[in-house]
């Protein structure tokens, strides 16, 4: 029972991890359905970003805002130059991300090296731990994850459903010609979902990047998995990336105890399921 | 012009016969009558082992340099040699496209190389098919690649279950390590360097008090470290490269309290070298592998490390366990070569014979061969400690000299009974 509650513990915080890197997507992919292959990049470029402020300032939540509002001006640069002229042909905003991640990808290569980097926390923050009953000592730095992914998804939610940007941007997915015809300008509300969720991948690189190393190569293993969640908990809910991060975060810790060999059919698996079942996510609308 | 469909068949088949004319000229070499031996090195050049092409090349530079040659070629045994490089990208198919084309195209009397254990398994597997062709392996470890039966096929350095030679009776004896826990990856090289180290250390009285075998690519460990038993002496680490830094930095996290053996790359440079707090999972792990640690005394290593250094290929401050194998290999090949004044007439008899009793002081210690064409080396007991300026370095402990192969190929084992 205890060994089963600590499994599904560590799903849960790894859960966070996955939830911060998806909930970005959810808004780009999801909601703006633009379909972004540099979302990995974005959550790699915000670790290495986080990683450098970190240490030379020695203060990590610098490392984490100033990871999160870099990529997010990045993100607008990108839109703004690449994207938004093409935003309505897919295959060509695709190919347009993608060239984007196998450069920056290489460039980060030539910057920060083929060896992990771990964005630095204070000594005794790595090795503290919480005790949590029926469980034992459990590290301090994994709830932090978790409850930080807590935050930025009530956050989020509210801010979707509650704020009346969030009303606009609702209406603009819909049906973008009537909400312009309202005089909302489309076009600037657009351009900051997408910072705001490529500021949410830099965000969660500089988390992930605390948890795990950063490398070469961790950038596509987050653009899949955030893909997955994102499919799995119905694309453009913040719930339901929250409901796919938890099934994928249970999902690959107990295959990786009862089934090793099979961790990652697993987890693709969940994938298939769920599509079977209910083709629009979870949480998805039915189109 | 036009050419009908009976021309254009005419075409097609004189195209082929020129073709293979031109190869079955030139394909494998053989006669040994002539003054030019043509040797045809393969290594990586593409891929995440990019590197191994420019440290063959310096290994091979290392070794011709006391005969005034290059890495193109020189004098060597009264015959020219002449150095053909094939790239690679590491993988099977890479491999057997550029093997085929030194031997079928450019007529190579010897194949040198490869660097990966899956070029191996494949190199082996054509060497078969050409017998008047002589192999002589890079840096590929997989154990089954000298036990293929491959007469033509020669490895002078130690397979990945030698790579843990030592290790397993120095956990018992010295370490006082009675169960081991094993983590390990799911692939053929952790079944091999895995089972090198517990078939020593279960013989010599050590057991497995559980097993974690987790696909490539695994980041999150935590899980993992909570199946280890709390009676346990210490943790079995067969991971490489990501998983190995992923690992190490969780560990500390964690609180992971038990000492650390580490596979052959667990705690190499690459994992020691990354800006991680890793040190206190670390240091004090030990390791065993091909290439020796800091404070390794022995003069002809030194001036391997010279020699390297001057190698206008060398891109490390230090030879990397491709340039090693490479140099130990390339230098048995030339002894060889030596040995039988550069004859290779008669399908290679003779010098395939002077190749297959070789014995010499290699810069890692005496190298001979048994009766499967493999290397019996010396190999390295190594554990990582805090250099003077806070690095992490990896500290000579002893050798283990004359190891052996044996003759299992690993696959996955669960506890001592497996092996």
């Amino acid at each position: 029972m205890d060994q089963f509650l600590l499994i599904a513990l560590n799903g849960l915080t790894l859960a966070g991890v996955y939830f911060l890197v998806a909930s970005g997507l959810t808004l780009i992919f999801g909601l703006m359905r633009v379909i972004t292959m540099a979302h990995g990049t974005s959550y790699l470029l915000g670790g290495y970003l986080g990683y450098v402020i970190a240490r030379e300032t020695g203060n990590w939540f610098l490392g984490a805002i100033g990871g999160a509002i870099l990529v997010g001006l990045l993100g607008l640069l990108i839109h703004q130059v690449l994207i938004r002229r093409f935003q309505d042909d897919d295959m060509r905003v695709a190919l347009i991300t993608l060239g984007v991640s196998l450069i920056g990808t290489d460039l980060m290569l030539a910057v920060f090296g083929g060896t992990a980097t771990q964005v630095p926390v204070p000594g005794d923050v790595q090795v503290a731990s919480v005790s949590i009953p029926f469980i034992g000592p459990y590290p301090l730095l994994r709830l932090l994850v978790l409850l930080i992914a807590v935050v930025v998804g009530v956050a989020l939610t509210l801010f979707i459903t509650r704020t009346r940007f969030g009303s606009v941007v609702r209406a603009g997915v819909d049906d973008s010609q009537m909400t312009a015809a309202t005089g909302v300008n489309v076009r600037v509300v657009f351009a900051i979902i997408f910072v705001l969720g490529s500021a949410l991948a830099g965000l969660a690189g500089v988390v992930g990047g605390t948890l795990f190393p950063l490398l070469p190569g961790q950038d596509g293993v987050y653009l899949l998995y955030s893909l997955v969640v994102v499919i799995v908990g119905g694309m453009g809910s913040i719930t339901g990336a929250a409901i796919g991060a938890v099934l994928v975060g249970l999902v690959s810790q107990f295959s990786l105890v009862y089934a090793p060999t099979y961790s990652l059919v697993l987890t693709f698996a969940l994938m298939v399921v769920v599509l079977a079942v209910r083709p629009q996510g979870i949480m998805g609308r039915a189109v | 012009m036009m050419l009908n469909k009976k021309g254009l068949a005419a075409a097609v088949a004189a195209g082929a016969s020129v073709l293979l004319l031109a190869t079955g000229c030139t394909a494998g070499g053989g006669e040994g009558g002539g003054d030019v031996i043509k040797i045809g090195v393969m290594a990586t050049s593409e891929g995440n082992l990019a590197f191994g092409m420019g440290e063959a090349k310096a290994a091979i530079e290392a070794a011709m340099a006391p005969y005034g040659g290059t890495a193109d070629g020189g004098e060597v045994a009264g015959k020219t040699l002449e150095i053909i490089y094939a790239g690679t990208d590491g993988t099977t198919a890479s491999a057997q496209t550029q093997v085929k084309k030194l031997v079928e195209n450019d007529g190579v009397d010897i194949v040198f190389g490869p660097v990966s254990g899956d070029e191996g398994e494949t190199v082996v597997q054509y060497a078969l098919t050409v017998p008047e062709v002589t192999f002589v392996n890079g840096s590929a470890s997989p154990v089954g690649m000298t036990l293929e039966g491959a007469e033509n096929f020669f490895r002078f350095h130690g397979d990945s279950a030698m790579w843990m030679g030592g290790l397993g009776t120095y956990a018992v004896e010295e370490k006082g390590y009675d169960s081991v826990y094993l983590l390990a990856e799911d692939y053929s090289f952790p079944y091999d360097n895995a089972g090198g180290f517990f078939s020593e250390f279960c013989a010599a009285g050590g057991s497995i008090s559980g097993a974690s075998w987790v696909p490539v690519g695994t980041t999150d460990y935590a899980t993992i470290i909570s199946q280890i038993p709390a009676d346990t002496d210490a943790v079995y680490v067969g991971l490489g490269g990501a998983d190995a830094a992923s690992f190490l930095s969780q560990a500390v996290t964690n609180g992971v309290a038990k000492p650390l053996i580490g596979g052959s790359i667990a705690v190499d440079t690459t994992a020691l070298s990354g800006d991680a707090n890793i040190a206190s999972a670390a240091i004090g792990t030990i390791t065993g592998g091909p290439v020796p640690g800091a404070g390794y005394d022995n003069p002809v290593w030194a001036e391997f490390v010279d020699a390297y250094l001057a190698a206008p290929s060398a891109e490390f401050p230090s030879p990397s366990i491709f340039s090693i194998l490479y140099y130990n290999s390339f230098e048995s090949l030339l002894l060889g070569l030596e040995a039988v004044d550069g004859d290779l007439s008669d399908g290679h008899a003779a010098f395939r014979e002077a190749l297959g009793s070789l014995e010499w002081d290699s810069p890692t210690g005496p190298i001979s061969m048994d009766e499967n064409r493999q290397a019996i080396v010396d190999n390295f007991l190594i554990e990582v400690a805090e250099g003077e300026d806070g690095s992490l370095v990896q500290q000579n402990i002893s050798e283990a000299t004359g190891v052996k192969q044996g003759t299992t190929v690993y696959d996955r084992f669960e506890s001592c009974d497996d092996l």
